[in-house]
């Protein structure tokens, strides 16, 4: 199933709208990623990857990897995540796994099938989701995900692997991907983060990395 | 029937490289027509032409032919105006005209790929003892294997009590421990509640953190697993990583799973640093052998060893 986001030019600027509508086979993606990356629609991205930031910016301060993400849904923002690792003790507590678990929450408050409110949200994250998480936003049915810069050290969505579009019939439905975003301050985030290092990690496993792609 | 050890010995999920069969490419080889000169002349050679990539080829092999002549390899990847300028020098005189001849492409990482190179070229081979014992079944002393199995049986007593699909159990295998067992919950409620993703927070809740408040009909043994992990504690401390601050996620532990984990828990057991991950049944989109091997992976930041194990016998 494949799916055209909107652009509904008639609303005023702070109102822009932002919709998922299915298609029919018959229209062709290349022809949608095209419109996606259009002006217009970098627009509308980064409005939507600016408050993603404030969520990479909250896990710097809290001495988390600074990766931020927000799910939209019918024009709002249902959920929101930010790493928290060192918090949990967890290394799988990425910003996207608690942005899932939110959607969860919200979805059963809401009294929605939650399956019908991955199938037409959008992930907006600062950085290519990793592997894990990857394969997780398959799980759950997210058709589309807008990232900031590429994930060299872990990504799923081509930096590693593409566990996006690979062929895993089990896990879920493969989606779409736009990156880089914004990818500037993505960038400049995570090397602020490596200057300082991460202090729960014990040293052989601290990794300073030059390379400021890396994450 | 009579069982030998190797039929319990769990078969390690190597890397393609370990597996694969030997790829060929092209070498211009020569005779040489004067064996007196065979020593100066590979010498010249490998200054003219050193091998580069190829550097598990042997220069000079001797033929099977009666007269035992011998060839050597001239060079790779050079077209014949190149080396022809090269060649006319005097010194190699005693070379027949050079001929493509398919070689090994790269060195030979296991015994079965060096027997395999050496029937078209000879070859170096610097045998990796812990991959040799990986393959030929004598890695795990019996005592391990019996550890293994009875992780393994306790798995899958836990796997059937909670009547799920798959179950998970993490252990410490330096004080021989269970620190976990969790059930599969992915129909329940949540699609991400899989047997690893659950078992790896309990490591998390055990360390004083933890994502999932998880109230679970299935947690008999983690109470029964905390009372060991004391008792362990008490009669060796220095051995009970648990405590310490030195244990970092889930680093040194072993993971024992009913089926190969998903991509999505493969990629969480590299961020948690498991030690070892034992399986009994293979999955076709698994991310630990079937669809993907992430525990060997380069690029990533932490790799491990797995093992696909026997069903265990039922009592
Ligand atoms: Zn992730
Ligand atoms: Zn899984």
């Amino acid at each position: 199933m494949r799916y055209l986001i909107i652009h509904a030019v008639n609303r005023p600027i702070p109102m822009r709208y932002f919709a998922i509508f299915e298609l029919d086979s018959t229209v062709h993606w290349q022809n949608i990623t095209k419109y996606c990356n259009s002006e217009r629609m970098d627009d509308i991205q980064q409005n939507w990857m600016v408050r993603s930031f404030n969520f990479a910016e909250e896990a710097l301060q809290a001495g988390e990897v600074p990766v931020g993400c927000i799910i939209v849904y019918e024009d709002k923002i249902i959920a929101v995540g930010k790493n928290e690792v060192n918090e949990t003790k967890n290394a799988t507590r990425h910003a996207e796994i608690v942005a899932i678990d939110q959607v969860l929450k919200w979805s059963k408050e809401q009294d929605i099938n939650s399956a019908l409110v991955f199938s037409k949200s959008v992930l907006y994250v600062t950085v290519e989701p990793c592997i894990m998480c990857a394969g997780a936003l398959r799980q759950v049915g997210i058709p589309l995900i807008i990232f900031g810069c590429h994930n060299e050290r872990f990504g799923g969505c081509g930096s590693i692997l593409s566990i996006h579009d690979a062929s895993l019939e089990s896990l879920g439905p493969s989606f779409q991907c736009i990156g880089g975003i914004m990818k500037e301050r993505a960038v400049d985030l995570l090397k602020r983060f490596y200057q300082g290092e991460n202090p729960n990690a014990p040293e052989d496993k601290r990794k300073v990395k030059k390379d400021e792609q890396k994450v | 029937m009579l069982k030998t050890m190797s039929d319990d010995h769990p078969l390690a999920i190597l890397h393609q490289d370990y597996v694969k069969c030997v790829e060929l490419t092209d070498v211009f080889v020569s005779v040489i027509q004067c064996k007196k000169q065979t020593a100066s002349v590979a010498k010249a050679l490998c200054e003219d032409f050193p091998l580069e990539n190829l550097q598990h080829l042997k220069r000079v092999r001797s033929c099977n032919s009666k007269d035992g002549s011998l060839q050597v390899v001239v060079c790779q990847g050079k077209t014949q105006e190149q080396f022809d300028a090269v060649l006319s020098d005097v010194k190699y005189s005693c070379l027949g005209k050079p001929f493509l001849t398919k070689v090994p492409k790269l060195k030979p990482l296991t015994r079965k790929q060096f027997e395999e190179c050496k029937l078209y070229w000879p070859v170096t081979f610097h045998e990796n003892k812990r991959i040799t014992k990986l393959i030929n079944l004598s890695y795990f002393s019996e005592d391990e294997i019996h550890k293994i199995q009875s992780h393994m049986k306790e798995l899958f007593n836990h796997k059937e009590k909670s009547k799920t699909e798959n179950a998970a159990l993490i252990v410490d295998p330096k004080v021989n421990t269970v620190l976990a067992t969790s059930c599969d919950r992915r129909h329940l409620e949540h699609p991400l509640q899989h047997a690893v993703m659950l078992c790896i927070d309990k490591v998390a809740r055990l360390q004083g953190g933890g994502m999932w408040d998880i109230k679970e009909e299935c947690c008999i043994l983690e109470n029964k697993s905390i009372k060991q992990l004391e008792e362990a504690n008490n009669e060796k401390p220095e051995m009970c990583s648990m405590q310490s601050a030195e244990q970092y996620l889930c680093t040194g532990y072993d993971l024992y799973a009913t089926t190969e984990p998903c991509v999505m828990c493969a990629m969480a057991l590299v961020h948690s640093r498991i030690g070892r991950v034992f399986y009994v049944f293979p999955h076709e989109d698994g991310g630990l052998g079937s669809k993907f091997q992430i525990h060997t992976e380069r690029d990533l930041n932490h790799n491990f060893e797995v093992f696909k194990c026997a069903l265990p016998e039922k009592k």
